[in-house]
């Protein structure tokens, strides 16, 4: 025999409380979720950033540190001479700015570095001038392609590299 | 109505891990890139004191007052001229960071007029504003040429 209970249904007033909380938890979640998307892909862009300015850095300061002489210099190149496996060789480091990019040329051979497409801005100068030769400065920022609407990453360095290969400067002894 | 309530607070509780756990990865990668920053700058900074005269060396880092601002020395005001993008992304990095530059003698008054040790300390605050908490150091030994 099947005992029937009276069950009250829900009132109309809980069905839109019920409703109002789901909202707000899906909502939530949606946040979390999207936040969590975007802060890893940024995560993962600064490590490019940070990789590319690192490999900028070693190439660089391993050439200038053998650099022997500076053939030419701009604000957008530099070219000198620096000591490879005992023989000097032309090493020449050039931004070009329609590629985004940094290339550096030894002997005719162009290569490019890792930061391809991503080096928005970069400054050579050589101090305290050419023919003075002491240090190569140079002011590079790097941004992120960034996806979407997201705001793009941006890294701005400025580097110092001095040559151990120069001729010392005869100063007069008295 | 206290099932649905338990329910959103367990939910809550079980995001707020995920949350956190966003906020540091962001943060690690933050202090990354500062950490890669200081160390460029004190390679550069150590590299330039290296390639000169070894008496020249000494006094140049002796005549000098450390700290200092890392975006008030000479490199870094050029290339701030450079550009405004470029100006403030430079100070987003470099706004807090000093540095200092040490000479040690040795010990042994035999080896004295022939090496010093330089040391260059990038530090910086590890939250911005802060005092300065976190820092890298390099090291180099430079002989004298002439001894």
């Amino acid at each position: 025999m099947l005992i029937y209970k009276s069950k009250r249904a829900l009132s109309l007033v809980e069905i839109i409380v019920i409703s109002a909380i789901a909202s707000f938890v899906l909502v939530s979640i949606f946040m979390v979720w999207t936040r969590t998307g975007r802060t890893a892909s940024r995560g993962g862009e600064m490590l490019d950033l940070q990789i590319a300015i690192r490999s900028i850095n070693d190439r660089i300061r391993n050439d200038v540190r053998t650099l022997s002489e500076v053939i030419s210099a701009s604000e957008d190149s530099v070219s000198f001479l620096a000591f490879h496996k005992g023989r000097k060789v032309e090493v020449k480091y050039r931004y070009d700015a329609d590629s985004r990019s940094l290339l550096r040329e030894t002997a005719g051979s162009p290569g490019v570095f890792r930061a391809d497409g991503l080096v928005t801005s970069a400054r050579f100068s050589c101090k305290p001038s050419r023919e003075k030769f002491e240090y190569l400065q140079l002011a590079v920022e790097l941004t992120s392609e960034g996806q979407g609407n997201a705001p793009v990453s941006k890294l701005a360095q400025v580097m110092v590299f001095s040559s151990r290969s120069l001729d010392p400067a005869f100063v007069e002894v008295k | 109505m206290i099932e649905i309530t338990l329910a959103v607070g367990l939910l809550a509780a079980a995001i707020l891990p995920v949350l956190t756990l966003t906020m540091r990865s962001t943060q690690q990668t933050y202090a990354m890139e500062q950490h890669i920053m200081a160390s460029q700058f004190a390679a550069g900074i150590l590299d330039r004191y290296l390639a000169m005269p070894f008496k020249v060396c000494a006094d140049a880092i002796r005549s000098e007052s450390y700290p200092q601002k890392v975006c008030e020395t000479e490199t870094f005001k050029d290339a701030i001229e450079t550009g405004e993008s470029f100006s403030e992304a430079l100070q987003h990095t470099f706004r807090d960071f000093e540095y200092e530059v040490t000479v040690s003698e040795p010990s042994s008054a035999g080896e004295r007029g022939e090496m010093f040790k330089i040391t260059v300390t990038v530090s910086w605050p590890g939250n911005p504003g802060a005092p300065p908490a976190r820092q890298f150091s390099l090291n180099a030994v430079k002989f004298n040429e002439n001894p």
